[in-house]
């Protein structure tokens, strides 16, 4: 346990119905997720797969169970949602840079940083531009560079791609390991799509619906860097043949 | 070229002086009295004589007093009651019934009350405004502090901002979207309630110089109030879609029908 950047113990999450009997949304589950690992979590709808999300998060609390983090109570996360949750009166930079304004940490250095990142989604150019100038796959990479600018070691996405159609999404998944292997950050990846956990992922955490828990958890052993070539190696294919038949 | 860029100015106003003609030619065929309807040139006359001898002045004066006054005030009261209606669910349990039984009620007719409780002055005209303005800017208000996204506050969450933060970067901006389509609205229905409020009883403004010429059976006078009263309501609208756009140019606006 040296290494670590979150670990769940035994998180379970109930909610209570008045007429029917309790919902468990999570039941039992532990994880150790490593430092600057790329973990995703697949499963049906309803698994629970965002309700533990939003609880590692901190945007919804556990029935019971603890998360220990590697910075304490305060871990600087990031987090990026399906729809990118852009305000529509601040141009691109001005939304990329919101956290930093938010948290008065606009430093000369952050800026040049945030600067950086922009240029790396490919942003640079529409820098002045609104958010209803643009398009769904550029609104969500905003949404990743702000997600980034404070520097928050742990980022988690929620199906941040699961709106965009399969050639931005394949595009944007290369770009996100591009970015996740400059900045070394740990990332927590939802999503139902099986090929797009195993093309990023170190390892896919496998969940099984009502009650949520996870059923198997599965080491992506492929090389990386990953781009082009992994998606035609029989290897990713098997990967995702197995998952298949895991999920049902 | 040119027509094409100005043709929604240049049309009403070649379209002006015909209606003028129109007008001359039906008092001259049909022989209106003049008691019933003046010439052009008549009513345009005794507009100047109106300002010359300076008395139209100050009812311009009073009746711009109120709705200015009023509209400030209602926004304020409105903005402040529509934030903690929508902040604190029991608050709105406890009073929404009855601001929608005095939202039913046709606010003019409390018109009547208010000149018996405030009297002839521009108290009780400034009041029936505030009232006539606060309520539509309150329930949009509401309204736009329910639209805001959840994840919008999930995403402050996430950034740990304090709850003024939040005021400032989002709902207060989130807010004004909201509050300048409503004033838009509110600024019609200020002037209806002070003109209202004036026909009632009061000692000046333009709604005071509808009742006496009506009373006098002065129809130019009559005439020239409701002139007068279209030039303060179009400038008015005007002034708060010019400001609008300033102020939500990140917004595709929808195309009015005026200006």
């Amino acid at each position: 346990m040296s290494d670590y950047s979150v670990v769940l113990k035994d998180l379970n999450k109930v909610y209570n119905n008045l007429l029917k009997d309790d919902t468990v949304a999570l039941k039992d589950v532990n994880l150790e997720i490593g430092q600057s690992e790329f973990i995703s979590i697949i499963g049906p709808s309803g698994c629970g797969k965002s309700t533990l999300l939003k609880i590692i998060g901190n945007l919804d609390k556990a029935t019971s169970g603890e998360i220990l983090y590697k910075d304490g109570v305060n871990q600087q996360l990031g987090f990026v949602f399906q729809d990118s949750v852009l305000l529509p009166w601040k141009n691109v930079r001005e939304n990329a840079e919101f956290p930093l304004v938010i948290q008065k940490k606009q430093t000369k250095e952050n800026e040049e940083k945030l600067d950086e990142l922009l240029e790396l989604a490919g942003l640079t150019e529409f820098k002045t531009a609104l958010p209803r100038e643009l398009s769904g796959g550029m609104k969500q990479r905003v949404s990743i560079v702000r997600a980034l600018s404070y520097d928050a070691p742990l980022l988690l996405m929620d199906e941040p791609f699961g709106a965009l159609d399969a050639l931005t999404r394949d595009h944007l998944n290369e770009e996100l390991l591009k970015i996740w292997q400059k900045t070394k950050k740990t990332i927590i990846f939802v999503t139902h799509s099986i090929e797009e956990a195993v093309f990023l992922s170190d390892r896919v955490v496998v969940m099984s619906p009502r009650p949520g828990r996870i059923k198997e958890i599965v080491s992506i052993d492929l090389p990386r860097p990953r781009g082009e070539v992994t998606r035609n190696d029989p290897k990713f294919s098997e990967y995702n043949k197995y998952l298949r038949g895991i999920i049902g | 070229m040119v027509y094409q860029k100005y043709r929604r100015i240049l049309l009403p106003v070649l379209l002006f002086p015909i209606l003028i003609i129109i007008w001359e030619l039906y008092i001259r065929i049909f022989e209106v009295p003049n008691y019933l309807l003046p010439r052009p040139l008549e009513l345009a006359g005794s507009m100047v004589d109106l300002f010359a001898t300076g008395g139209v002045g100050k009812h311009i004066i009073v009746t711009m007093k109120e709705i200015l006054i009023g509209t400030v005030a209602g926004i304020a009261i409105g903005l402040v009651m529509g934030y903690i209606m929508a902040k604190i669910k029991f608050i709105e349990r406890l009073i929404m019934p009855f601001v929608i039984i005095i939202q039913t009620a046709p606010k003019i007719s409390l018109a009547p009350l208010f000149i018996l409780w405030m009297g002839l002055g521009i108290e009780s005209k400034v009041a029936l405004v505030i009232l006539v303005v606060s309520f539509p800017i309150m329930i949009n208000q509401v309204s736009a502090l329910r639209s805001i996204e959840e994840n919008v506050y999930n995403l402050l969450h996430v950034f740990k901002a304090t709850k003024l933060q939040i005021f400032m970067h989002v709902e207060l901006p989130y807010s004004v979207e909201m509050l300048l389509s409503g004033v838009k609205l509110a600024l019609t229905q200020a002037m209806t309630g002070a003109v209202i409020g004036e026909m009632i009883g009061a000692k000046a403004g333009l709604g005071y110089l509808l009742t006496l010429g009506s009373e006098t059976y002065d129809i130019r006078m009559i005439l020239n109030a409701v002139i007068l009263l279209s030039a303060i309501g179009l400038t008015l609208y005007l002034l708060s879609e010019f400001v609008e756009r300033k102020a939500l140019y990140w917004k595709e606006l929808d195309k009015s029908v005026i200006g």
